[in-house]
């Protein structure tokens, strides 16, 4: 059957218009990622080699769906987003909600649905739900945000996830939206001086707290294992068999490495399996083992790099809410990156919360790279199309 | 979007960019502190507790009797561990896994309350491993290691154990081993650091505890390897990384003979079973023997009794007693070797002796010399003989005869008769001896003078006239005066000698006690002509090839000064003992007239209280032997706690023996 000439020439010109596209995209954030990609399975095939499944091709599956997504999302402009933040909103709290009903435990937190062989986070898709609702709600109030009272509501906005999440429990999470807000809210512009004296403020007043549960046993609603995930913070020789133990060994597997690392497959701290779940929450310890402070620091700048140019794109976005969007997306990557290395070098509370690109985790990978593809795409719409 | 707002949008982005910066630069930071900084102390914990140095114990070397009999051989064996970290899970104890664990090795004394009680008190060493429960069974050891992967920290190790193949046969001289206590790592440290050596114990060690395991503890214990291994966070060995063999212990090969070994220890067994029965001797229960070759000073067997626990005195080596009538050959060599007399001088026995404390003998009235007076052990005899030839020849010719001091048998813990109250009243024994009681007499005495002052000094407070005071001190003066004179008098007696404790002595009793290897080696010494040998049990050492690294060769001692002539005749009188009228006539009725035995019966009364119950008196059953006369091959000496009798008791343990060696017991 043949294709009528008008049909065609349609096609063509929808074939112009994507390779257009895909020539205005960032190039050198889709390599960084892909560097970042590529490292990371490298270390994961060394981190999960005692694990009898192989975690490199399932990961790989994820990339590639991923890849898919950045690519065939790049036609659609971002600003139909913008019409449904009530729906995106819903179906994040839908999600959230239905995981404490339904979900399956891991590791002490109710937070996955099991599907076939997978099993599926829906606190990693909610997050990228909750930037576009949110970054719709911040940019309609955009002349809105300078006093105590207007900011009430958008710190409301945030409150039912977090608690949500917290009662699974997944603190970590939970305090990945609480930055993902407070990214929003400062390039949304609001009033600077009310962010950081709410959330310097909240934050000193969290670690008085925090030093007079440890010191002088003030009331506290957490259970002790749950606690001493951020007092090891104070003191590294607590709970030596719990979260102290887990701290010192990533810390020993990070000294251990040294300039150079010891080599992949060849860290003693990682095939000796001394620490927990190293594949995922600890993979940051394995990569500095084996790749030493050459490695590590590689990767970290990569971070920097990735974040840079999304930080780029948020400033050169059409609209305030391409830019807040694209803010979300490198507050979510930012504070996963702060939160996990931190985590494994002793700066942050111990919290089950994965690298970008790095940790092994489906939902996680798969989140992250539409977040690229999110970024990609107000990058390219960053000028209305003329054609 | 409005140009303003573009501007804001730009200043926003860029400060949340350097924000990122400070971040990443936070992180890296910290990266470079715990790398490039502290990496070496990092680096450091990661080798600490990635590489275990493991302990390969070597195998303990064998014993065995002269014969070949193997007593005492390692066997292989397997015990469970545990590393105390992996017990624990967030500070308190991992029921789940330990109960798991105690299902598996289905010991009903193993409980999960046990488990916890093990690894409490082995909570001080976290990367040692805990013993659980030692000599599993094959089939334990499969079900635990079927289920290795999901037991983190629980392994089977393969150790040798001590296996004892004759049960309690010999027990007391091979001792036992056990793990090395504090204050023996520390002695061993001490004396390793002054031969300036590194002490081969270590924590955890199996150490020879008493008898030959002790002794012989560094040549039996061989050298430890080592295994260097990697383990994982499981503490489970993931590879070797260099591997020590440990090389096995030197035997022992014994003097002890295996057959003369046991008719010893079920001679010992019966007699006490048939002691026990009869009344006057029914506390018996405890004793000991001793073989010796004369011309060797080879132990060819030692038993002690009792044997329920091995932890128990050797007291052939360590039991010390009286011996009564035994020590009576002594008394006759001092007496002929001084020329105070002649083996056919007659003394008149009129059925005590004749100086005070006149005491009694139980030979009847008449007269006695050398000979019908040791077969008919005469009390009068020898208390004269003790008198002509004075205290300190007997001293002389006993210490001569190897009676004092120990006689350097190579097991641990001999009794060295050292004390004022052990060993022979040799000169300076008795001065100790003197000293002592003078001074627990002036004691005495000075509590009783200071308790009449006192009492005075009370009375004359209360008393209330002057003429009351005068009375009363006078009284007190008096008192106190009598006192003060007493313990100048007790003080003097103490301090002297008195012909009676030569009297005593004479006859085997008064201050001295021998352990029955010392009297065995004083008969030896009569036997072969006057010299003492260094008894020992190890006759030779072999390496764990096989071959004989070692051979032990006789040692002598010392040589006594005494006449062939004068030894001759005392040997003869003992002779007469086993003859017809003798203390022990009958007992060797049995041997052939070629085979004939000399020996001495003895009783003694020690001052213990357990001795007189009521109106009864026990006695301690004394025997000292040597055979064949004419050419002495072994001599014989054997004590039986309350036996009452010399030849009713130890006697019939020497029969048994001697029936043994001389193949006198077959059908």
């Amino acid at each position: 059957m043949q294709k009528t000439q008008k049909e065609r020439s349609c096609g063509t010109a929808l074939m112009q218009n994507f390779y257009r596209l895909l020539k205005k995209m960032d190039f050198s954030m889709l390599l960084t990622v892909t560097v970042i990609i590529v490292l990371g399975l490298f270390v994961l095939d060394s981190a999960a080699a005692s694990k009898e499944s192989n975690y490199v091709m399932k990961q790989l599956l994820f990339v590639g769906i991923g890849t898919v997504a950045v690519f065939a999302l790049l036609k659609f402009d971002y600003s139909v987003l913008k019409n449904y933040p009530k729906e995106f909103y819903i179906a994040s709290m839908v999600l959230l909600v239905a995981v404490l009903i339904i979900g399956v435990e891991r590791g002490g937190a109710k937070g996955w649905f099991a599907i076939g062989g997978f099993t599926l986070q829906p606190a990693e898709f909610c997050k990228i739900l909750m930037i576009l609702s949110y970054a719709q709600f911040l940019s309609a109030r955009r002349e809105n945000l300078q006093t105590f009272q207007e900011l009430i509501p958008c710190i409301l906005f945030m409150v039912p996830p977090v608690l949500l999440l917290m009662m699974q429990p997944d603190l970590g999470s939970s305090l990945v939206f609480i930055f993902i807000m407070v990214g929003m809210l400062l390039i949304a512009g609001a009033n600077r001086k009310i962010l950081l004296g709410l959330f310097g403020g909240s934050t000193l007043a969290l670690i008085i707290y925090l030093i007079g549960v440890w010191k002088f046993n003030w009331w506290c609603p957490l259970k002790t294992y749950q606690l001493n995930r951020f007092l090891v913070l104070f003191d590294p020789s607590l709970d030596p068999r719990g979260a102290g133990y887990n701290v010192a060994q990533s810390k020993i597997a990070i000294g251990n490495g040294g300039l150079w690392g010891e080599g992949l497959h060849m860290g003693s701290q990682s095939s000796g399996a001394f620490m927990p779940e190293q594949w995922t929450d600890f993979i940051f310890a394995v990569l500095s083992e084996e790749l030493g402070f050459i490695g590590a620091c590689a990767l970290l700048l990569l971070y920097a790099f990735l974040l840079f140019r999304g930080l780029r794109v948020a400033m050169l976005s059409k609209d305030l809410y391409g830019a807040l969007v694209a803010a979300g997306i490198v507050s979510m990557y930012l504070f996963h990156i702060l939160e996990n290395a931190g985590m494994t070098m002793g700066l942050m509370p111990v919290t089950g919360i994965p690298l970008p690109f790095v940790s092994y985790g489906g939902s996680s990978m798969l989140t992250n790279l539409v977040g690229i593809a999110l970024l990609q795409n107000i990058y390219v719409h960053r000028q209305r199309l003329i054609f | 979007m409005q140009t303003k707002e573009k501007k804001n949008l730009e200043e926003l982005t860029r400060i949340y960019t350097v924000l990122m910066f400070v971040v990443i630069g936070i992180l890296i930071t910290r990266l470079a502190w715990l790398q490039l900084v502290d990496t070496e102390v990092y680096a450091s914990r990661a080798d600490a507790q990635r590489n275990r140095l493991m302990t390969i114990t070597a195998t303990r070397g064998d014993i065995m009797t002269s014969d070949g009999t193997v007593l005492v051989t390692d066997r292989p064996s397997y015990q469970l561990t545990v590393e105390y970290l992996s017990m624990r899970e967030n500070g308190e104890y991992n029921e789940e896994l330990i109960s798991r664990l105690v299902a598996l090795v289905q010991d009903p004394e193993l409980t999960v309350e046990k488990v916890k009680e093990i690894c409490d008190a082995n909570s001080g060493y976290l990367y040692k491993p805990v013993v659980l429960k030692k000599n599993l069974d094959i089939a334990t050891v499969s079900r635990i290691e079927a289920s290795r992967d999901t037991l983190p920290g629980v392994s089977v190790e393969a150790v040798p154990e001590r296996t004892y193949l004759h049960g309690t046969l010999a027990s007391h001289v091979l001792g036992y081993i056990g793990e090395i206590s504090q204050s023996e790592l520390e002695t061993a440290t001490l004396k390793a650091e002054e031969a300036g050596e590194e002490s081969i114990y270590k924590m955890g060690d199996y150490i020879g505890k008493v008898g030959l395991e002790n002794y012989y503890d560094e040549i039996l214990r061989g050298t430890d390897g080592y295994r260097q291994v990697e383990v994982n966070a499981g503490g489970r060995p993931v590879s070797d990384v260099k591997i020590i063999e440990p090389e096995a212990g030197n035997s022992l090969v014994l003097t002890i003979d295996a057959d003369l070994q046991r008719a010893l220890e079920s001679a010992l067994d019966s007699t006490i079973a048939s002691l026990q029965s009869q009344s006057r001797s029914d506390k018996a229960g405890a004793g000991a023997g001793v073989l010796l070759n004369v011309k060797t000073g080879e132990v060819l067997a030692m038993a002690s009794r009792p044997e329920d626990n091995v932890g128990q005195q050797n007291r052939a080596i360590q039991g010390r007693y009286i011996p009564g009538s035994t020590f009576k050959p002594v008394t006759a060599i001092a007496a002929l070797e001084s020329g105070v007399t002649t083996d056919t001088e007659m003394i008149y026995n009129p059925g005590r002796y004749w100086i005070a404390p006149f005491i009694k003998t139980t030979a009847p009235v008449g007269y006695y010399n050398l000979y019908n007076g040791m077969a008919k052990s005469d009390n009068v005899y020898f208390q004269e003989m003790g008198r002509r030839a004075g205290i300190d020849n007997i001293a002389k010719y006993g210490e001569m005869l190897g009676l004092e001091g120990p006689t350097g048998i190579d097991l641990a813990y001999e009794s060295t008769g050292e004390r004022a109250t052990q060993g022979l009243p040799t000169v300076e024994k008795r001065q100790m001896y003197q000293d002592m009681a003078a001074e627990t007499s002036d004691v005495l005495w000075d509590r009783k003078i200071a308790a009449l002052e006192e009492e005075k000094a009370a009375a004359l407070a209360a008393a209330s006239t002057e003429e009351e005071k005068k009375k009363t001190e006078r009284k007190y003066n008096s008192q106190i005066a009598v006192a003060k004179s007493e313990k100048l008098i007790n003080h003097k007696w103490n301090s002297e000698w008195h012909a009676a404790d030569t009297f005593n002595v004479a006859i085997g009793q008064g201050r001295q006690n021998y352990t029955p290897l010392q009297l065995a080696v004083y008969v030896s010494a009569i036997a072969n002509g006057g010299t003492v040998y260094q008894p020992y049990v190890v006759k030779e050492i072999r390496n764990n090839a096989g071959e004989v690294i070692e051979t032990a060769e006789p040692v002598v001692r010392q040589t006594a000064d005494i006449s062939e002539d004068t030894l001759n005749k005392v040997r003869a009188a003992m002779c007469k003992v086993t003859d017809t009228g003798g203390g022990a006539y009958g007992l060797f009725a049995n041997f052939p007239a070629d085979i004939q035995v000399a020996a001495k019966t003895g009783t003694a009364q020690p001052g213990g209280k357990g001795y007189r119950v009521g109106n009864k008196e026990y006695y301690d059953g004394l025997f000292i032997c040597f055979a064949p006369a004419d050419d002495p091959e072994i001599a014989f000496a054997c004590v039986m706690e309350y036996g009452y009798s010399g030849s009713g008791s130890a006697g019939r343990v020497a029969k048994a023996v001697l029936e043994e060696y001389f193949g006198l017991n077959q059908p």
